[in-house]
């Protein structure tokens, strides 16, 4: 048998012109040696992905979410032909000045959560990818919510997020991109960052990986103004009125021999990207699914194991709280994390009743 | 599948569960396609997001196309190709063709991983149109006539693509590998 007339079989059955006959002599090549369907597989084997029906409902659902809110828009510049007699151009004209007084009025007055009328959200144990109408890619983490009105994209870029979420920002000179959560403002251009702010935790904290953003902190207190973000940097805002010691000697381990530890009032500004260690920064690993903690305290790592497994964790031994632990997880189960961690060094115990874990 | 019923019910009726069948039916073949010409996975999963988004918003174009198939097919091989000449990391890829690491099918897990591995590096490193063709048709994407007029050639000119892949892969594999010289 020659090595030819094999390749030649295989392009007949690639072209899908391969008669019986010779269907027979290629798996009579293939019944010679394991090699030979290794390369008969390897020729015609799928390299293809195929993603689970969980997946594809999940990216089916963002784009019609998303593409509701563009028809919208397509609608309003569809009607506008209607208004093509004078009077009627003067009347919107009027009426236009108006709304923006109003708008105006209502956006410097009274900014609430009605204005920004669209909204994504996640529940327990669920995250999110999508891409918004400006081209910016968002991923957003469990129990989290973004919300942004109709105009986003067209005539503002304005956001306002609940729990945490990772912007790729499109670049967009002339309409920048702010990102309100309750104690903080983020403003930018086009850059790729990541916000932890959920509600439930103390702390704020804002992770740029590209580009630079500005933070205003809106709290009266010491740290308000503008803060300015440099690439691989971290900025904590704290929510409570002094920084817990314990969190404070995290940062001056973490960046030990840094210069760039700087402490204003309430807010720790630290390095999250280590160019030496090639592993991805545990601030951003989630949007790989991948649940990170990289020498944080077991409060912080708990609430966010929470929110990952839909699970409510309780603490009974309060010496516990000054625990620091680290790791990297994916696809594990809860047991199997609290597990590893125990095997680290981390000294508790644990036992699961109802949906609930107890620490001790 | 019936696609111009579905393409009418997505154009007339808005309805989101055909649309979503529209989805499912060509998703992972768009990405697998995208990716083959962008080398990025996560970027192609965006490129047909869009390409998606565009046939929800604006349906009135897609009822005069005859084979919605090869359309889509046509459409995230030019939006591909304009990502690939704006993308940053165009030449960084194309240094590092091994970045492009497809995810596995289960079927993989069932043939020698390594040879697998090994061959799809070489399918990286085929011409861009002869690597195009020989991804539509051999990954079982489309026939030889839905692959000429994706790529805008005839379909004899796809057969000497196909050719042309199987002569250089059995060089490559020849010189790279004693795994075939032996007992053929």
């Amino acid at each position: 048998m020659d090595k030819d007339n094999f390749y030649e079989l295989i392009h007949k059955y690639i072209s899908q012109n391969i008669t019986d006959e010779e269907l027979n002599t290629l798996h009579q090549y293939m019944e010679l040696n394991q090699k030979n369907r290794d390369l008969f597989d390897a020729f015609t084997t799928s390299a293809r992905n195929s993603s689970s029906d969980r997946y594809l409902e999940e990216r089916a659902s963002a784009i019609l979410s998303r593409g509701i809110h563009e028809e919208k828009v397509s609608i309003a510049k569809r009607r506008r032909f209607v208004f093509d007699k004078l009077y009627a151009r003067i009347a919107v004209a009027a009426l236009a000045l108006i709304l923006l007084g109003t708008l105006f009025y209502l956006y410097n007055y009274s900014q609430t959560v009605d204005e920004f009328n669209q909204v994504v959200k996640t529940g327990k144990a669920e995250r999110l990818h999508f891409v918004m109408a400006d081209g910016t890619k968002v991923w957003l983490n469990s129990e989290s919510a973004i919300h942004f009105n109709k105009g986003f994209g067209k005539t503002n870029r304005a956001i306002l997020l609940s729990g945490e979420a990772y912007f790729d920002v499109e670049s967009n000179k002339e309409l920048p991109m702010t990102i309100d959560s309750r104690e903080t403002s983020v403003k930018v251009i086009g850059t790729s960052f990541n916000i932890r702010a959920y509600d439930d935790e103390e702390v704020i904290e804002t992770s740029l990986v590209e580009g630079v953003i500005e933070l205003f902190v809106k709290d009266n207190t010491a740290s308000t103004g503008k803060h300015i973000l440099a690439p691989g940097e971290k900025l904590k805002v704290f929510r409570s009125k002094e920084i817990k010691e314990d969190s404070k000697r995290e940062e001056m381990i973490t960046t030990d021999n840094s210069q760039d530890l700087v402490e204003v009032g309430q807010i720790v500004r630290s390095h999250f990207i280590h160019p030496e260690l090639k592993t991805v920064p545990s601030e951003i690993a989630w949007k790989e699914n991948k649940l990170a903690f990289d020498g944080e305290p077991l409060e912080l790592a708990i609430s966010k194991l929470e929110k990952w497994y839909n699970i409510k964790i309780i603490v009974a031994n309060s010496s516990l709280a000054n625990l620091h632990v680290s790791g990297t997880f994916q696809d594990e189960s809860i047991e199997e994390v609290l597990q590893f961690l125990q095997f680290s060094g981390a000294d508790f115990q644990f036992v699961t009743k109802n949906n609930t874990i107890y620490i001790q | 599948m019936d696609c111009t019923s579905l393409l009418l019910a997505i154009a007339n009726d808005r309805d989101e569960s055909a649309f979503k069948k529209l989805f499912y039916h060509f998703y992972d073949d768009l990405v697998h396609f995208s990716a083959s010409i962008t080398n990025d996975f996560n970027s192609s999963e965006d490129l047909v997001a869009d390409l998606m988004l565009k046939v929800w918003t604006e349906p009135k174009d897609i009822l005069s196309i005859k084979n919605i198939k090869t359309y889509l097919f046509k459409a995230i091989k030019n939006r591909s190709l304009n990502y690939l000449s704006r993308s940053k990391t165009h030449e960084y890829y194309l240094s590092h063709p091994h970045l492009n690491d497809v995810p596995s099918t289960p079927e993989d897990l069932l043939i020698s991983k390594e040879f697998i591995k090994q061959f799809n590096q070489l399918v990286d490193k085929l011409p861009p149109k002869t690597k195009m063709a020989f991804i539509l048709v051999k990954d079982n994407l489309c026939s030889y006539a839905e692959a000429a007029e994706i790529m805008e050639i005839s379909t004899h000119t796809v057969d000497r693509h196909i050719q042309i892949a199987l002569q250089r892969l059995k060089a490559e594999l020849e010189k790279n590998n004693s795994l075939i010289n032996s007992e053929l």
